[in-house]
């Protein structure tokens, strides 16, 4: 393998990035999608009888939990770009879904314990393979994003955190098996991504659908804010030279 | 099956406190991420326009 890496050379087709404003229409189109999930959530969609108002969190907990595995699966899939063509892009893309996986799995494991200390009356519990996997998610991308800043040497930052990355989403899918693989568990079987029908009440379930569509999109947008921002960190490193 | 509550019923379950720290804790870290972008860009372009050299990664 002789193609020399080209990373961290931005090109002279970057500069529009100096004009064009860092939040765009999707993002706005996120926020207000997110306000609106708010007060679907909270005035219009109904209590459940056993859990009460903390059953809510359902409608911030698992969105935020999928649009982490979006989040993680494109730097896996653009990590894998880049060893393939070495193009900066895709690395600058790995990077920018790492950083906003990261901030989607914290939202995970912040609002899952405050549901399960109500519901289970346990913050955590080390047994409970969803748990502890997605901790293990979280370490994983947080050393991902520790390489980064500390590899000096461009094209070496890239190929190491590229194969950091692809290992991470190797854990996604033990994530979502691990309710079926392991026997002691606080956490349900699925009842929606599951092969028979949802089990939520239509209200609910209508709830929820749409919480999923509104932060995978967020996330989408905050991947595309924080790539341009990596495109302007570029630009300025380019100025020492 | 989940069950739901009509509009008379009351939760046996007095979860709102949960509920109200969870919805404004999720709030602020989103809000806070898309701060810390913000404040990066416009970080990046004042060094850009100065043409000073960046100090910090990420």
């Amino acid at each position: 393998m002789t193609a020399a890496p080209t990373v961290a050379r931005s090109s002279a087709s970057s500069r529009p990035a100096l004009q064009r404003p860092i939040f765009d229409w999707l993002f706005v189109l996120a926020a207000l999608g997110v306000v609106a999930i708010y007060v679907r959530a909270i005035y219009y969609t109904p209590i459940e009888a056993t859990q009460g108002a903390a059953q809510k969190i359902y409608y911030l907990h698992v969105p935020a939990a999928l649009a982490a595995y979006i989040a993680v699966s494109l730097t896996a899939l653009t990590s894998i770009v880049y060893l393939w063509l070495h193009d900066e892009r895709a690395d600058r893309l790995a990077e920018a879904s790492a950083e906003v996986g990261l901030v989607f799995l914290t939202v995970v494991l912040t609002t899952g314990p405050l549901w399960g200390h109500k519901i289970w009356g346990a913050w955590w519990a080390w047994w409970d393979m969803r748990l502890t996997l997605t901790l293990f998610l979280w370490f994983v991308v947080a050393a991902y994003l520790v390489v980064r800043g500390a590899v000096e040497d461009a094209a070496m930052r890239a190929r190491f955190s590229a194969v950091l990355g692809i290992l991470g989403a190797l854990l996604i899918p033990f994530i979502h098996l691990s309710v079926y693989l392991f026997q002691a568990r606080l956490h349900p079987m699925p009842i929606v991504l599951k092969p028979s029908e949802p089990s939520l009440p239509p209200q609910m379930l209508t709830t929820f659908l749409l919480a999923f569509l509104v932060f995978a999109v967020l996330c989408l947008a905050f991947i595309r804010v924080r790539y341009r921002v990596g495109v302007l960190r570029d630009l300025a490193a380019e100025t020492i030279t | 099956m989940i069950a739901l509550l009509s509009a008379a019923q009351t939760s046996p379950v007095s979860s709102w406190g949960t509920f109200h720290v969870a919805y404004a804790l999720v709030a602020v870290i989103y809000v806070g991420y898309a701060v810390s972008l913000w404040t990066r860009a416009r970080r990046y372009r004042r060094e850009i326009e100065s043409e000073k050299p960046s100090s910090t990664g990420g």
